[in-house]
């Protein structure tokens, strides 16, 4: 049984990362005939695991709806009603552009997702007059770039100075390009051996987790 | 945010008892903060909301590359990655790229790998060919939604064919005119990915760098210095970074939208948030002051 | 004002997210959960019309590609995942899809290492005061803030030194990435207070 829980998974990731390792040098016609195939499969299986996330969304809220001891089950029952609804809509309507199932998204989702994320401008706010302290030379050097770049981007900052935009264009085509380029070298590092960790093996806490 | 508040209203109390008009400014309700800006944001709308902005190098090079496109009778791709979440920032770039090809009678290929994002661009690209009187199939094309990004991008650089059987209105890819002797990366001019996740890296890594087209990323501006390092290596050809580049592209193309509608804001926004930092700052040193004279005493 | 339903529909979807700002409150919570369905609502719709249909219904349903059975069933193996005796089928597909990250080694070390070492030496140093300051920076600033992050040595005199200089451009990156962030943010408000003030209210053009 272990052989089927653990050996089978590593060789499977082990045979199909040597393979797309291989594929990346030696795009051979062979090799390509056995990408397409296996590419279109990944893509499938991508498409399925989304049943993965849209089940256990319905694991927890059901359980939740039906917890009669929670003062709030009624609103995980109005989310399974929305998610039923709009899986019926666009079953039955289909989704296309004058559909239903289309202007739900557009004046429903759309307005609640958005609104959502516009949140953070108000926080932002509070966070530039409580938290943001010229305490260092480095904070200092953080706030006299922010400054120079959050002017630059607005007609403003022309008005006080010809140079602001020229100086907030040289920090983001020099000094940016130092750090962050250091940074994505840093995180390529990162990426190559954490692959390699989990192709090789050495890493086996992907396959965990299970029935939870 | 019940107890952030009850928090709040005892950290007012206790301020109280300081005394100190500074501390008491300090530690005013963030709701009074947050009036502040939503006044600065939306105040300016009822001004003359459009104001003159410069184009940057990188925005502009974007641009030529569509006007490129229509020179050499090209089709171009863009790869709306968004969802409503970044939709204020990304949406404005959308539009206008989308007006400035069709205006030039550049085909247009879109494609998603952001499955929240599908509706909207679907919907963004017929309001835009609508406006300018083009057909779906015939100028313009939408493959719809496919998740696995890395696989569909290598895959697309042999034939899109391989990943993109039918497009979101369930035609086959075959029956569309426009698609007629296009296979590959190499039949577009350029490649647009507007997005605010990581995607614009995975087009570079599985994209660019095998295939070699020329590459536009449209992104936030959360995530724009990300990207600098791609234009100096001269893996990206521009950068579109949030709704200030879009402005400047509506800017050069002389297509007034929101993206330049939202520019006198987006300066109060500006404004408000360097005004809280220095009175912060300011504030934050007095009580430090203060309170060192205080134990000194 | 507005006269198209819809529209009420998205203003009124907008100010009950609006709403979390003064605390939070049954309204926000009501349109935080109608999101959360009606998301999930959406996600298993496209998936089906964009990916399983397309890909996967049509070619073995209707044109007979029996080779399909094979990420058919491994997209059923995946749905184990909620067993907890089963659960280790659901590691068959998510290795096959783990699998793929062979290809991002070579690819990662070529975009993100390689080119930008190219890139970094590459620079240019023609052209005036300006460009070779620029170019410098950019070489031995890359190097700094590489030293900057090795840790395998102490950070002491020269080192120490060429660190403090990384450390600094990274303090400048991160400066100009929260200005660019303060612009993000400000943006996102605006696209709700236009649609509020033009597309609702109608009093702004």
């Amino acid at each position: 049984m272990l052989f089927l829980k653990k050996t089978v998974p590593f060789l499977i990731t082990l045979g199909m990362g040597i393979f797309t390792f291989m594929y990346y040098f030696m795009p051979h016609k062979h090799m390509k005939f056995v990408w397409e195939n296996v590419s279109d499969w990944a893509i499938i299986i991508g498409g399925g695991s989304m049943a993965v996330g849209a089940i256990s969304m319905i694991r927890t809220y059901y359980r939740k709806s039906m917890n009669k001891e929670d003062p709030n089950r009624w609103y995980a029952v109005i989310t399974l009603v929305c998610m039923i609804g709009m899986t019926l809509i666009g079953f039955i309507f289909g989704i296309g552009s004058e559909t239903l199932f289309n202007d739900l998204f557009i004046n429903v989702m759309m307005p609640l997702e958005s609104t959502m994320f516009s949140l953070l401008a108000f926080y932002i706010a509070s966070a530039a007059f409580r938290s943001f302290r010229l305490k260092s030379f480095s904070a200092g050097l953080l706030l006299v770039a922010a400054i120079i770049v959050m002017l630059a981007q607005i007609p403003l900052g022309e008005n006080i100075s010809v140079h602001i935009p020229a100086i907030s264009s040289w920090i983001m085509d020099c000094p940016n390009v130092a750090a962050r380029r250091a940074i994505l070298m840093g995180i390529s590092i990162g990426v190559v051996a954490t692959a390699l960790k989990i192709i090789l093996g050495i890493d086996k806490s992907v396959f965990s987790g299970a029935g939870k | 945010m019940s107890i952030e508040n009850n928090n709040n209203n005892n950290n007012n109390n206790n301020n109280n008892k300081n005394k100190t008009w500074f501390q008491a400014i300090l530690n005013l309700d963030k709701r009074f903060v947050y009036i502040f800006i939503f006044l600065a944001v939306s105040l300016p709308f009822f001004l003359d909301p459009v104001v003159d902005i410069k184009s940057t190098k990188w925005v502009q090079s974007a641009y030529d590359l569509v006007d490129e496109a229509a020179q050499k009778r090209k089709p171009i791709i863009i790869g709306f990655d968004y969802d409503p979440a970044t939709l204020a920032e990304l949406q404005p770039m959308a539009v206008s790229i989308l007006r400035h090809a069709f205006s030039k009678n550049v085909k247009v290929v879109g494609i998603n790998f952001i499955l929240n994002g599908t509706s909207l661009a679907a919907t963004t690209m017929e309001n835009i060919a609508k406006e300018y009187g083009k057909k779906n199939g015939e100028d313009y094309a939408f493959f719809g939604y496919l998740p696995q990004p890395t696989v569909v991008l290598l895959n697309f650089g042999e034939n899109f064919r391989k990943s993109y059987k039918k497009d979101y209105y369930g035609k086959d890819l075959n029956e569309l005119p426009m698609l007629k002797g296009l296979q590959n990366f190499d039949d577009f001019h350029v490649v647009f990915c507007l997005s605010g996740t990581g995607l614009p890296g995975t087009y570079i890594v599985y994209g660019v760098d095998r295939f070699k087209f020329n590459y536009v990323a449209g992104v936030t501006a959360v995530s724009a210095a990300d990207y600098y390092p791609y234009l100096q290596s001269g893996q990206m050809k521009g950068l579109l970074g949030g709704m200030k580049a879009a402005a400047e592209y509506e800017f050069i193309s002389g297509k007034i939208s929101d993206g330049m509608r939202g520019m006198a804001s987006q300066s109060w926004g500006h404004i408000t948030i360097i005004f809280f930092i220095i009175v912060g700052n300011i504030l934050f040193y007095a009580k430090k002051r203060y309170e060192d004279k205080e134990k000194n005493s | 004002m507005s006269t198209n339903p819809w529209i009420w529909v998205g203003a009124i979807s907008t100010i009950m997210i609006f709403t979390y700002l003064w605390k939070e409150n049954p309204l926000y919570r009501l349109a935080e959960h109608v999101f959360v369905g009606i998301s999930v609502g959406y996600l298993i719709c496209v998936t089906w019309y964009n990916v399983l249909h397309p890909k996967l219904y049509v070619p073995l349903f209707h044109e007979h590609q029996w080779i399909l059975i094979v990420p058919l069933v491994m997209s059923i193996m995946m749905l184990f995942r909620f067993s907890s005796k089963h659960g280790w089928l659901s590691f068959w597909p998510l290795a096959f899809l783990i699998g793929f990250s062979g290809y991002g080694i070579p690819a990662s070390i070529d975009t993100n290492m390689l080119k930008q070492i190219q890139a970094t030496i590459n620079v240019s140093f023609a052209g005036g005061i300006i460009p070779i300051i620029t170019a410098l920076v950019i070489l031995l600033g890359t190097l700094s803030c590489l030293i900057y992050f090795y840790f395998s040595f102490p950070h002491k005199g020269a080192v120490g030194k060429i660190a403090k200089f990384g450390s600094m451009l990274l303090m400048i990156s991160f400066g100009a990435s929260f200005g660019y962030t303060v612009m993000a943010r400000i943006s996102l408000l605006i696209g709700r207070v236009l649609f509020l003030l033009r597309d609702w209210l109608g009093v702004v053009h």
